[in-house]
């Protein structure tokens, strides 16, 4: 009576699918599929122009090269320091952009774009003005009479720490506001009324329940960090070179592509592994 | 602590943050109108000179002509093929359709220092490197996700039953999507074309390896300038730049509203 | 109309969702001008066979016929029907009279019969003056008639509704059940109309099609399933029933059952099913209407004692739930005067009813 369910979809609809994605398919597959796969061959051999390898030199060169270990381990360390800082300055923004019936919630929400849509090298540029040695920053303390000799605020980890988070502030926002936006109050509204104080309600069913938003905002962060250039160059004044300043040098500087691809390679997988290992940890937290 | 103070605490925090996010980006302007020929603060005297001064300098100028028409072709490319991309990401099933969601979304978070290295490697031996075509295909990857962002968005919010009314009123499938689907997306398409040519426009990692004499794009082109003198004619394009971004944020926000094409 | 209405045939149909049967070799013939009713829990397969019916899904296996004609092949926009949706699906940036308009546009009519068309349908469901309002200015009725006005004003052969009441108030939508039979019998159009909403399907149909789990379970008149149930499914979807446990005891004479209810241990003949053997769980299933309360002796009813346990008051009837030596029994009293004081909680009382009354009905399987 029943007939066996068919094997395959409609194949006009499949045909219809494919049809759409083609160009969209083509163009990631030429511009984005396609050099990762010729970088991957570049870091395979050993010069270029050269024999094709298949070579671990410059793998093994990257690993045992203790100068690009300390720009990897700096560049991993400002992603992670960046994200951390844009999550929980980020939060409480997030949650006012969500839930507050304020009639300022729209400007917040255009404050917090707009940022996003102000070219990096003006925002960077702003950072400059105030931070410089003749910038506002040093102005006022010189003033205020509180430092003799301008501060040396510029050129340090922490200047770019605070410059990547500026930048990136408002992608973490709105990948909180997102989720929070999507969570029914009555949750909270529910665990009140079963005696959780406004902080245990906030720890035990807002924050697990917005931890998805958290992560995709982290997601994003971490890697637009790993992968910043402008900023870190700038704000680091030459004195904090992360991967993407020993790419480039690698690549235009000493015209070492194949040196340049490993490096690449290897930054691309570890920021894959980390993003893993850090999905993993938050899935488990969640369920927990 | 009362409900009370904590949300004064919270709105004072928020106000706090939005003068963090907003302080580096408005200290720009007044330094842009300042006499002296750096970028202290607070600016020296009043003067236009500097606006003045970028017409002085064809480079400038030439780079903001270039990045203008990559962004232009771009958007106009991705617009087209990120709205088919996302109608079939998001109205039909088939398998892999997850993995190809990734797909869409990677140059996302794809480290963009190794992406333009990558697509350098792959546009050197095609001759493509300084060239206008290598630049537009690089953006059209860095801008595609969020035109597939935007309009997937748009589309979740089409209720298939609109195109499926059609369907049995006697529209074809082309005449559904021409008469309720695309006027339906129209808010986020101005939306998406519209971060697309931000974007594109400021965009400086993606064209870092692919530009060169003859063919530089604005954000790297006031960067090498900032390299060799810092004063504030950078300031005043800067200013120019916050202006029509300033612009264009409105004018979105008057006609289709910000707020949507975000969440 | 453009011509004779035209039926719907429906052979050995069948649809699958990945693994998952939707539909399960279903037969089903609506006749031209006749109203029917899928009637069935949400997953029992009726929207799935609606929307197959207009084209929106295509069947895996079986035949789709429209007037005689196979229409599998046939897409949606050349099956000339009229569809009506749960949420209307009006379109959102159009006005009222575009919405209506648009099937008209589709087929390419000249623009002043389009317009002396919509006017025509706006009137015949009291849209009129509402032509430039868009739908998120109109109430949850007007939705409702501008939905069934863009359905109807292509003259479509066949008309079909996938539960389009469900999101009004049961006032609004009591109103609109009138209006939609009356509007269907005046065009005389073939309709097939979805709903889980039992009333609704006893007021709208000529015929009511009562579907579980991908199957036809019955099919009749509203009548015939009401009062001849066919199985214990249809009986317990389809208003409030009594069931008392019982046991089969052998054959009476005139082929009916002889059973002995389970706790009480009465005798009773009833009609039921063939294939019963003494031994046999079943189900004796009775509506509360039938009951009686303190019925004078003789009569040829079934007399039942016990107490009463609970007593539901509903203003036009009222529910007692009466505990007996055979299970619980629940009688619906009609509320006429008033002046007859009902019985409270604990009063001893009396229930009779007909033994034809009772429906016997293998128990379900999962009991």
């Amino acid at each position: 009576m029943l007939p066996p369910p068919p094997r395959r979809a409609d194949p006009r609809r499949t045909f219809a699918a494919a049809a759409l994605l083609a160009p969209g398919v083509l163009l990631l597959a030429l511009i984005l599929v396609w050099p990762f796969l010729v970088m991957l061959g570049m870091s395979l051999r050993e010069r270029f122009p050269g024999p094709i390898g298949p070579s671990f030199a410059k793998y093994a060169e990257f690993l045992t090269d203790p100068y690009l270990l300390n720009v990897a381990l700096r560049t991993f360390s400002l992603a992670a320091t960046v994200t951390l800082l844009c999550a929980v300055l980020g939060y409480p923004i997030a949650w006012f952009l969500a839930r507050s019936r304020s009639r300022w919630a729209h400007l917040v929400f255009l404050g917090t774009i707009f940022p996003l849509l102000v070219s990096i090298v003006v925002r960077t540029m702003g950072w400059t003005i105030l931070l410089g040695n003749e910038g506002l920053v040093n102005a006022a303390l010189l003033g205020l009479g509180l430092v003799t000799e301008p501060l040396r605020l510029m050129q340090g980890f922490w200047s770019v720490v605070l410059g990547m988070v500026h930048v990136l502030m408002p992608f973490m926002v709105l990948s909180i506001a997102a989720v929070l936006g999507r969570i029914d109050v009555a949750y909270a509204e529910a665990a009140a009324t079963l005696g959780a104080t406004p902080l245990r309600n906030f720890l035990s069913v807002t924050l697990p329940l917005s931890v998805q938003g958290v992560a995709a905002g982290s997601v994003i962060v971490f890697c637009l960090t790993v992968g910043a250039f402008i900023t870190p160059i700038w704000l680091g004044r030459g004195h904090v070179t992360v991967m993407a300043i020993a790419i480039h040098e690698q690549m235009v500087t000493l015209v070492d592509w194949p040196g340049g691809a490993a490096s690449g390679i290897l930054l691309s997988l570890a920021t894959l592994l980390l993003l893993g290992g850090y999905g993993l940890l938050l899935r488990r937290w969640a369920r927990r | 602590m009362t409900a009370r103070t904590g949300r004064r605490l919270l709105n004072a925090y928020v106000v706090a943050m939005m003068v963090f996010l907003a302080l580096p980006i408005a200290i720009v302007i007044p330094s842009a109108f300042g006499e002296g020929g750096d970028l202290s603060f607070p600016p020296r005297g009043f003067s236009l000179k500097w606006f003045g001064a970028i017409l002085e300098r064809p480079e400038l100028m030439a780079a903001a002509a270039n990045s203008a028409a990559i962004a232009l072709v771009a958007t106009a490319v991705s617009l087209v093929v990120g709205t088919l991309s996302a109608v079939a990401l998001r109205r039909y099933s088939f398998p892999g359709r997850g993995a190809l969601m990734t797909l869409f979304m990677a140059p996302l978070v794809f480290p963009a220092i190794v992406l333009a290295a990558a697509i350098a490697m792959v546009l050197a031996p095609l001759g493509l490197i300084r060239t206008f075509q290598g630049l537009v295909l690089a953006h059209i990857v860095v801008v595609l996700p969020y035109v597939v962002r935007t309009v997937s968005a748009t589309l979740a919010e089409i209720d298939r039953a609109w195109e499926e009314a059609a369907l049995t009123l006697g529209a074809s499938p082309w005449q559904g999507f021409r008469t309720v689907t695309l006027p339906l997306l129209r808010p986020g398409l101005v939306a998406g074309a519209t971060f697309s040519l931000i974007i594109s426009f400021d965009e400086f990692t993606i064209s870092l390896f692919l530009v060169g004499s003859g063919m530089m794009t604005l954000p790297i082109e006031m960067y090498n300038y900032a390299e060799f003198s810092l004063d504030p004619t950078l300031a005043a394009v800067s200013t120019l730049l916050i202006l029509l971004t300033t612009l264009a944020v409105l004018a979105v926000e008057r006609t289709v509203g910000l707020g949507k094409q975000f969440s | 109309m453009s011509g004779p209405a035209k039926g719907v045939a429906l052979s050995g149909v069948a649809k699958w969702y990945g693994k998952v049967p939707a539909v399960r070799g279903l037969d089903l013939e609506v006749a031209p001008g006749e109203m029917v009713s899928l009637l069935g829990p949400s997953g029992c397969g009726k929207t799935t066979t609606l929307r197959m019916v207009a084209g929106l899904e295509a069947p895996d296996a079986g035949e789709i016929r429209i007037g005689g004609t196979r229409a599998n092949e046939v897409p949606p926009w050349r099956r000339n029907i009229g569809m009506v949706f749960q949420s209307y699906a009006l379109f959102p940036h159009k006005s009222v009279a575009e919405n209506i308009a648009y099937g008209l546009v589709m087929r390419r009519l000249p623009r002043a019969e389009v317009a002396a068309r919509v006017a025509d349908a706006m009137r015949q469901v009291q849209l009129q003056g509402l032509d430039e309002r868009v739908p998120s200015q109109l109430s949850g009725g007007q939705r409702q008639r501008v939905a069934l006005a863009r359905a109807l004003v292509t003259r479509p052969d066949v008309l079909l509704f996938d539960e389009p009441l469900a999101a009004l108030d049961r006032k609004l939508r009591e109103r609109m059940q009138v209006e939609i039979r009356q509007l269907q019998r005046a065009v005389g159009i073939t309709t097939i109309f979805v709903t889980h909403d039992q009333d609704e399907a006893l007021t709208l149909s000529d015929r009511i099609v009562v579907m579980e789990g991908g199957r036809i379970v019955q099919s009749g008149t509203p009548g015939e399933i009401y009062e001849r149930p066919g199985s214990h499914f249809v009986s317990d979807f389809i208003g409030m029933m009594n069931a008392l446990r019982a046991t089969v005891t052998g054959r009476a004479e005139d082929g009916g059952l002889r059973v002995r209810l389970e706790p009480g241990g009465r005798e009773l003949a009833v009609a039921g099913p063939a294939g019963m053997a003494a031994g046999d769980g079943v189900e004796l299933m009775l509506r509360p209407e039938k009951v009686r309360l303190n019925p004078p002796a003789g009569a040829g009813l079934i007399h039942v004692g016990g107490t009463v346990a609970h007593v539901v008051y509903l203003g036009a009837v009222t529910y007692l739930h009466v505990g007996t030596p055979d299970g619980l029994v629940i009688a619906m009293l009609p509320n006429a005067g008033g002046d007859a004081a009902a019985p409270r909680q604990g009063d001893a009382v009396t229930l009779g009813w007909r033994a034809a009354d009772m429906v016997c009905f293998a128990p379900p399987r999962d009991a």
